[in-house]
Parts: C-alpha cells; sequence; structure tokens
C-alpha cells in the first residue's frame, strides 16, 4: 500500500502565492515590530524601556508558542501513526519550520537579561549585584540593632521582608543566574531547531521517495522526541515566563504553556487551510472532516488549558500558601481582576459551548472565526501570565495596554507568516506521497 | 400484509457494500419504515443511503450533562452551606473554587452514563434475541454478508410484491424470516442461576447494613500507616534531646521572633502594662470593611460553635446535647458572646482569649492573623449591639433583693451551661442543696459548701477541686465582684 497512485485534484503547489505571502509578512513585520520599537524607544521615560520588553516578550511568546505547538503536533502525528491528519500535516510542518527564524527574534531579549537597567527578568540584575546588596542589607542591620527604636520599627519590618526575598533569590541562584540562562536558551533552541529540521526533512524526502523509508524514519524518532519536547517546553516555560516572578513556583505551568501553545497552533491551521483554499489551493485535499478533526482538537484544547488553569488554580487556592498565593493575588485585585476573570470567560467558557457542537466544527467559515477568537485570547493568556509582572507590587503600576502590544503582536504574527511564505516556495503543500494520505482522503467521521 | 402472526419479514442478502448502498437508497425511496441494513463493519456513506436521521444523542447526553452539573453544584450548597455547615481548612462553608472538581466529576459521570445507556435505550437495547440471529445465513453478517430486511409490520409490505422489489435492486438472495414457533423461555437453569447470584450479591449489602450502625473499639484498617506513625516532635511532646526533655523550645531569652516585633504591644498582647486594653488598638480604624473582614472570619471560626450571632446555639452544641442526653459525650454549652459577661469583658481580655484559647476553645493565634482577631471583636461587639441584653441599670440593680441579683448573676455569667438547679448532674455539680453541704475534695478532706468555698471555686478554681470533677472544667470568673458573689450566694442559698 505503500506507494499506490493517488489522483490528487486541486493545486498542491503554493507557486505564485508563496513571495506574495512573504511579501506581505515582511510588511506586516517591519510596521508592527517598527511602530512597536517606536513606541517603545521615543520616550524618554526610562520606565518605558521595561514596559517595551515586555511588551516584546508578549509577543514573542504569543506567536512563538504557535512555532512550538505545531512541532508537537507534527511529531505526535508520527508517533501515533494518524491518518486524519496527513493533508493538513504540511501546513503544521511549515510553521514549525520557523524555528531558526525565531531564534534570531530572541536574541533582543538577551538586552533585558543581561542589562541591569531594564528590569524585566528581575534575578538577573539581583543576582548580578547580590553580594554589594548583602553587604548593604547586613550594615543596616546592625545600625537598627545598635539604637532600634519604635520609629525604627517599621524601616525593619521592611528590611526583613526584603532580606527574605533575597534569601529566595539567592537560594535559587545555582539555577537562575545569567550563564546558566542563557545555556539552557541555547540547548533549548538548538534542540527545537534540530526537531524542526529532521521532521521537515524526512516529510519532504518522501514526497520524492520510492519506498516509506523517510516516514518510518521520522516514526521512529518521534517518540523520544515527544518526551525531549514535553522537557524543553516545561522548562522554557518556567525559565521565560514564570521566572518573572522570581519567588512564584508552580510544577503544572509548563504543561499549562503546553495547552495553550498546542490550542494556537490548531486556530493556526484551520486560518492557513482557509486561506489556502480561498486561493483555490488544497481544495479537494482538506475537506469539512479534516476542519471537524481540527475542530475537536480545538474544543478539546480549550477544555484542556482551562482544566488546568483551574488545577494550578485550585490547588494553591486551597493550599493557600503565601509563596504560591502571590501570583494570583496580584491577579485577583484592582486593574487585572478584569483580565482574570476575561480568561476564565472568553478563554474557557464562551468557546467551551460555542465548539461544543458538531455543526460549527463542520462550518469551516464559523470555525475560522473561532480560530481567530482563540488566537486573540491566546494572546490575552500570555499578556496576562507576563505583564503583571511589570512594576511588580509598585502603586499604581496598572496594567499598561496600548497600541504598542497590538503592534508588536501584529509584526511578530508577520514574521511568522513571512517565514511561511518563504518556506512554503521549494515544496508541496501537501505530502504527496505520504503512506497514509490515501486513508486521509477518504477518511470519515461518524 | 399477512395474516402469519409469527411472521417477521423478508431478509435478503447483497453481494459487496456498494450493492448494499445502492439498495438502501432504493428502500428508502420506496417508502419503508421497518428496515434495516446490516454489515460486518460499519459502511461509511450507509446513513444517508438509509435516510438515517441525524441523531438526538448529543441533545440528550447535552441536558443531562447540564443536569448533573447544577445536581453537583446543589449537593455541595446543601450539604456544605445549608444542612450541615462545618470548618474545612478555614475555608468558607460555600465557596466555589473548592466545589468545581466534584462539580466537573457529577456532570462527566451524568453525560458519560447517559450518553452510553440513551444509545442502548434508543437502539432498542439491551435484547436478548432477535428473529434474524433464528437463520443460518444471518450469521455471514459478522463476516462478509451484506444483509437489508424489511419487517412484515411496515404499512408498505406485502410479501410477493416486496420480494419481487428486493430482487429488482440487487439482492443475491431472499429469504422469509419467522419469529420462533417453541416457548420462548429462558433455557436450562440460568433463572435458578440468576437467583443465587443476587443472593450473593446481597451478602456485601448484609455485612454493609450489620456495621452501619454499631460501633467498635478496633483502630480503622489502615493500609499504609506512615501518615499515622510519623517520627516527629510534637509540641508537649517528651524527648531525650534536650536537658529540660521538652520537644517544644522555649524562645531564647531576650530575642524576638521573625515578624514578631511590634511598636505596639497592646496590638499583639491585648494588654497594656499587664492590664487588658478596654479598647480597640490605636492603628485599627473600624469600619465597615473591617467589619465585614470580622464577619467572614468570625463565620468561619468562632460562629461554628459559639453560633453565626454569637448565642452559643450552634450546630456543633444541638448535636453535643443530643450525645450528651444519651450520655455519649461531656458537654459544655459555648458562652453566648452577646450576654453580659463577654459584653462587660475588656477587648484585651477577648484577644487573649481568642489568640491563647479557654478551657475547650482552642487557640487561634496561628489560623487568625493579629489584625482579624481584632477584626473578629469589632464584629462581636456589633452583634452585641444587635442582639445583647446589658441586663438591669445600677439603679434597677439597686432596688432589687439580693436573691433577684443573684438569680441574674447566675444567668448572666453563664452558670447555667455546667450546674443545674434542679438536681441533675450535669458537667459541674447542681447547685440544689448546695449552700451548707459536704463537699468532698480530690485530697480527701471535706469542706461545706459555705461563700469562702463558693468565692475560692470561682477566683482559684484549682485550689481545691470536688472529687469526681473534670480537672479544668471549672475556669476562673476574675471580672465577678465580691458583691455579686454574695448576691449569687443568697440565690444558691434558696435552692432546697
Amino acid at each position: 500500500m505503500s506507494s499506490h497512485p493517488i489522483q490528487l485534484e486541486g493545486d498542491n503547489q503554493a507557486g505564485d502565492l508563496s513571495p506574495k505571502v512573504a511579501r506581505f509578512g515582511l510588511g506586516l513585520a517591519v510596521v508592527g515590530l517598527g511602530l512597536g520599537a517606536a513606541l517603545g524607544f521615543m520616550s524618554n521615560d526610562h520606565d518605558a524601556y521595561s514596559h517595551f520588553w515586555f511588551a516584546y516578550l508578549v509577543a514573542f511568546c504569543f506567536v512563538f508558542t504557535i512555532v512550538l505547538g505545531a512541532t508537537f503536533f507534527t511529531i505526535v502525528q508520527h508517533l501515533v501513526n494518524a491518518h486524519w491528519s496527513v493533508s493538513v500535516r504540511r501546513l503544521s510542518e511549515l510553521t514549525m519550520a520557523n524555528i531558526p527564524l525565531f531564534a534570531i527574534f530572541a536574541l533582543p531579549l538577551l538586552v533585558p537579561a543581561f542589562s541591569d537597567d531594564v528590569e524585566v527578568w528581575k534575578w538577573a540584575s539581583m543576582g548580578h549585584g547580590h553580594e554589594a546588596a548583602a553587604d548593604h542589607g547586613a550594615t543596616d542591620a546592625a545600625g537598627d540593632q545598635a539604637h532600634a527604636g519604635p520609629a525604627e520599627a517599621h524601616d525593619l519590618a521592611t528590611q526583613l521582608e526584603h532580606e527574605e526575598h533575597e534569601h529566595f533569590v539567592a537560594a535559587k541562584e545555582p539555577y537562575l543566574n545569567r550563564t546558566f540562562f542563557i545555556i539552557r536558551l541555547i540547548a533549548y533552541f538548538l534542540l527545537w531547531m534540530w526537531m524542526a529540521r529532521f521532521f521537515f526533512k524526512k516529510s519532504v524526502d518522501q514526497d520524492t521517495a520510492e519506498g516509506i523509508a523517510p516516514t518510518l524514519g521520522a516514526k521512529k524518532v518521534s517518540a523520544v522526541s515527544v518526551i525531549l519536547f514535553a522537557f524543553a517546553l516545561s522548562f522554557f516555560s518556567f525559565d521565560v515566563l514564570m521566572s518573572l516572578d522570581e519567588t512564584w513556583f508552580s510544577t503544572i505551568f509548563g504543561v499549562y504553556i503546553f495547552a495553550g501553545a498546542f490550542l494556537s497552533c490548531v486556530c493556526w491551521m484551520v486560518l492557513m487551510s482557509k486561506f489556502l483554499q480561498a486561493k483555490g489551493k488544497m481544495t479537494k485535499v482538506i475537506n469539512d472532516e479534516h476542519y471537524h478533526d481540527l475542530g475537536k482538537w480545538m474544543f478539546a484544547f480549550t477544555f484542556f488549558w482551562g482544566y488546568i488553569a483551574f488545577s494550578q488554580f485550585m490547588l494553591i487556592w486551597y493550599a493557600n500558601i503565601p509563596e504560591e498565593t502571590h501570583f494570583y493575588a496580584a491577579r485577583l485585585t484592582d486593574a487585572w481582576t478584569g483580565w482574570t476573570w476575561c480568561l476564565l470567560i472568553f478563554h474557557f467558557i464562551i468557546p467551551f459551548a460555542g465548539l461544543l457542537s458538531r455543526h460549527v466544527k463542520r462550518n469551516t467559515n464559523v470555525l475560522k472565526y473561532w480560530a481567530i477568537y482563540m488566537l486573540v485570547l491566546h494572546w490575552v493568556d500570555i499578556y496576562w501570565i507576563a505583564m503583571p509582572n511589570y512594576k511588580r507590587g509598585e502603586a499604581g503600576a496598572g496594567n499598561p495596554f496600548g497600541l504598542m502590544e497590538i503592534a508588536l503582536a501584529v509584526g511578530m504574527i508577520g514574521v511568522l507568516i513571512y517565514g511561511i511564505g518563504k518556506k512554503s516556495a521549494k515544496q508541496a503543500l501537501l505530502p504527496v506521497r505520504d503512506p497514509l494520505l490515501g486513508k486521509c482522503l477518504g477518511f470519515k467521521n461518524i | 400484509m399477512t395474516n402469519d402472526n409469527n411472521f417477521y419479514g423478508l431478509l435478503a442478502e447483497f453481494e459487496d457494500p456498494t450493492a448494499l448502498c445502492k439498495g438502501a437508497e432504493r428502500v428508502r425511496d420506496a417508502g419503508y419504515k421497518h428496515w434495516d441494513c446490516h454489515s460486518p463493519f460499519p459502511v461509511h456513506g450507509l446513513d444517508d443511503c438509509m435516510g438515517v436521521k441525524f441523531t438526538r444523542l448529543p441533545w440528550i447526553v447535552l441536558t443531562m450533562g447540564l443536569i448533573g452539573l447544577f445536581s453537583g453544584i446543589a449537593l455541595q450548597w446543601w450539604t456544605n452551606a445549608v444542612d450541615y455547615p462545618y470548618d474545612i481548612s478555614g475555608k468558607p462553608v460555600w465557596s466555589l473554587p473548592a466545589n468545581i472538581p466534584v462539580i466537573f466529576e457529577v456532570t462527566v459521570l451524568f453525560s458519560a452514563f447517559t450518553a452510553f445507556f440513551a444509545m442502548w435505550g434508543i437502539n432498542g437495547l439491551p435484547r436478548w434475541y432477535h428473529p434474524l440471529l433464528r437463520k443460518k445465513s444471518f450469521a455471514k453478517a459478522t463476516d462478509d454478508g451484506f444483509f437489508i430486511s424489511i419487517e412484515a409490520k411496515d404499512p408498505s409490505f406485502a410479501l410477493e410484491r416486496t420480494g419481487d422489489f428486493l430482487n429488482t435492486i440487487g439482492a443475491k438472495r431472499v429469504e422469509e424470516v419467522r419469529e420462533a414457533d417453541e416457548p420462548t423461555n429462558l433455557p436450562g437453569n440460568i433463572k435458578a442461576k440468576l437467583w443465587i447470584t443476587a443472593g450473593v450479591m446481597l451478602i456485601p449489602v448484609g455485612m454493609v447494613y450489620q456495621t452501619w450502625d454499631s460501633t467498635t473499639t478496633e483502630p480503622r484498617v489502615h493500609l499504609v500507616k506512615d501518615m499515622d506513625k510519623q517520627d516527629r516532635f510534637r509540641s508537649q511532646g517528651e524527648t531525650s534531646m534536650f536537658a529540660d526533655g521538652r520537644m517544644s523550645r522555649p524562645q531564647i531569652e531576650g530575642t524576638v521572633a521573625e515578624g514578631q516585633f511590634f511598636e505596639d504591644m497592646s496590638f499583639v498582647t491585648g494588654k497594656d502594662g499587664g492590664n487588658y486594653v478596654t479598647a480597640m488598638p490605636a492603628s485599627i480604624t473600624v469600619d465597615e470593611k473591617f467589619l465585614a473582614e470580622g464577619k467572614k472570619n468570625f463565620d468561619i471560626f468562632c460562629g461554628l460553635c459559639h453560633g453565626a450571632n454569637g448565642a452559643g446555639n450552634s450546630k456543633i452544641h444541638e448535636r453535643a446535647m443530643m450525645l450528651a442526653a444519651q450520655g455519649e459525650a461531656i458537654w459544655v454549652q459555648p458562652t453566648d458572646l452577646t450576654g453580659v459577661r463577654i459584653m462587660d469583658m475588656a477587648d484585651g481580655q477577648i484577644f487573649e482569649t481568642i489568640s491563647n484559647g479557654l478551657n475547650t476553645m482552642p487557640a487561634y493565634a496561628a489560623q487568625i492573623s493579629t489584625e482579624e482577631r481584632w477584626a473578629i471583636i469589632a464584629y462581636m461587639r456589633a452583634l452585641q449591639e444587635e442582639y445583647g441584653d446589658a441586663g438591669p441599670s445600677a439603679d434597677e440593680l439597686a432596688k432589687m433583693t439580693p436573691v433577684e441579683r443573684g438569680d441574674l448573676v447566675f444567668n448572666q455569667q453563664g452558670c447555667m451551661a455546667c450546674h443545674t438547679t434542679n438536681g441533675t448532674p450535669l458537667v459541674g455539680p447542681t447547685f440544689k442543696g448546695y449552700v451548707g453541704s459536704d463537699i468532698k475534695l480530690t485530697t480527701g478532706e471535706t469542706v461545706k459548701g459555705d461563700l469562702a468555698y463558693l468565692t475560692e471555686s470561682l477566683r482559684d478554681p484549682l485550689a481545691k477541686t470536688r472529687e469526681g470533677s473534670i480537672p479544668g472544667a471549672m475556669v476562673a470568673y476574675p471580672n465577678i465582684t465580691d458583691e455579686q458573689i454574695s448576691d449569687l450566694f443568697e440565690y444558691l442559698s434558696t435552692l432546697k
């Protein structure tokens, strides 16, 4: 059954669509990122730089999680020998193939990581000036003890709190320090770049191969890749997003990010597929059955996201330990309360009800809007994780949201579109000789 | 139609799935209602060929899922917040985050059971027997046979016409199917076996029933013991590690524990220079928000015993009294916080009581923050405003007889929680005939129930304890005046 000829109708080559898409993406990236950077750096306000780097981090993680979701999607299809997804798998592969491009766009994040002036990862600068701070603290404490009167008691309390916080950071210093941070990031990106390259190459090799050796090769590596991917994504989430709050920890955090990543990747694939079909590509090979399955993933991972988000919340809420609760305390006070409720209602309850029906999943025009909707909410999710750490604990920090956030997110989407446009030129949009393609095209949901 | 009652219908075999689908389309178009297709595997598109309407199962599942959702909410709301409000980990009795896991499980349970059993029901399952199974040739339906059956009860059915019709739409072979002529009883001794099985299944139910309402002195069976038997230091425990043999270590002389240094010591001790403070510490502003905070914690920590309005009536009290009436518990009614004794008590003393506990009341300093304890006191004062009865004024008291005043003291100080006036023993001895009686002490001596002993019992209850009394059950009443004791004695003297 390996290479029986399949009559493929429709246009499965991107052809002259590729450069157009790439040009559009490039334009979007230049305008979006340019506008964002201009808004961030034009201001003479020192805090604005930190604000810009937070917004850049949100935009980067927002789009990069889509790419990571696509990587996982591709690998897991090989792992479980899935046939339904063969006709849409190249779409996830094209998304996945942009990991090297996003490695380049991760480089600017070294600025906040290594600059003492920009406060994004506070542990970075704290760890750096640690000895000086400790000396200072010791002197102060000694001074206070010498003439400890009631008037100084308040200062002493603040001082103790400060020292407790420093103790946390010092205890994590062997892990959370600049050198190890950059080593880990390099390791993650090397691993992911290798994965993207390997699975993309195997899939493309299969397009021209006589036997099914490339597909078997991909399958062989898929199991270990999934395990490595899970660890890398978890620790990437810990390092880049969770450590924004250097004292907070939650072991489920990596799973939480994964849920959002996979969800947004499936949404992105629906949009890619709808776009290609609107341009007259892939019209016969992707049908309602495939959209239905993509829709099922959207529904399932909407719920999975809610399940994990609640699991994280409930354990912390119930145990009520101050080291953990401050994450939610910050997000359930003042300006952030609305965003938290927004996530619960718009990222979970409404799409859960909306995507429940089979008819919604099979109505591709409706599904398309749900995909856009969920991607917007995915941005809100990442924003909600990262941004409350900007000016954390300072009065009147509020929740900065404006043109800069939007411009950077749109620009980063533009980067992804550009990358996909470039990548799509060289091979078909469909794994034309995949051994399971026949089953895929004849696939029907019960 | 045929008059033959045993006649079921016609069974037609088709060559392959394609022929089956084509045949099914023709049967559908011919307007038959009571007919079905049979194939060894699911044939895609057969539903459309047969004109089967989309299943209504999802709607049933959705409805039952929603019912499950609301059942889960109602179950927990009723049991936790209404019927038996009980403190668990200091959480509010009705708090959604804690309830969501159960709500989720009940929703899934209802949905899954509904999906499973409603699917059976819609398909007419379970059934033991189907007439088609009598046909030898029908066994091919589990292997390589594709069949259409049309039932005789269909209004369009006519034996010959329908038979010809099936032949014209591509059937390989058409057979007549009849119901069985023999009796339809269960074969062999299946019935007896079912009865025996049912009987055996009742054994565990019987065992549960037997132990349902019984008591045992045996400890529970614990498979994993490490939660019960841990090596650890217990407060008040003994150890050979330290010279004084105590596990709890006293604070080192001249040190202040982290976070325990305060400008205003009365804020954390309730005392100012050894005396209880009579007002809230200066750093506290009593406003609506503060009172709301107090109410929240009062309901969580205090209300469970002292009652939501502080009157000392609560579920725990009701149940304890029930058990006490059966002789299964010894119980002292929780103090009426809206009574005169607590109304007259200094804020600082109440604060100390909440912090360190008193008698059977445990210490709450570890669970309730300092500020929250003051908030509870503020809320208690509000409850007293609302429900409290300050009693007669000084002028009115002066006009009363000593016995009347003594009766008042007896009630206001809550003596009746432990002592009756009618001869029934409670936690403490009855006061009927108390005055002038001989009271045997734990030391073996005997004292008279006179004013001196009453005074001593109120001031320092541990000095001379009655034989058979529960050590520490009687608490000191430092706020009671000598005049009040004298009045109380006069009143007790009347109880003969």
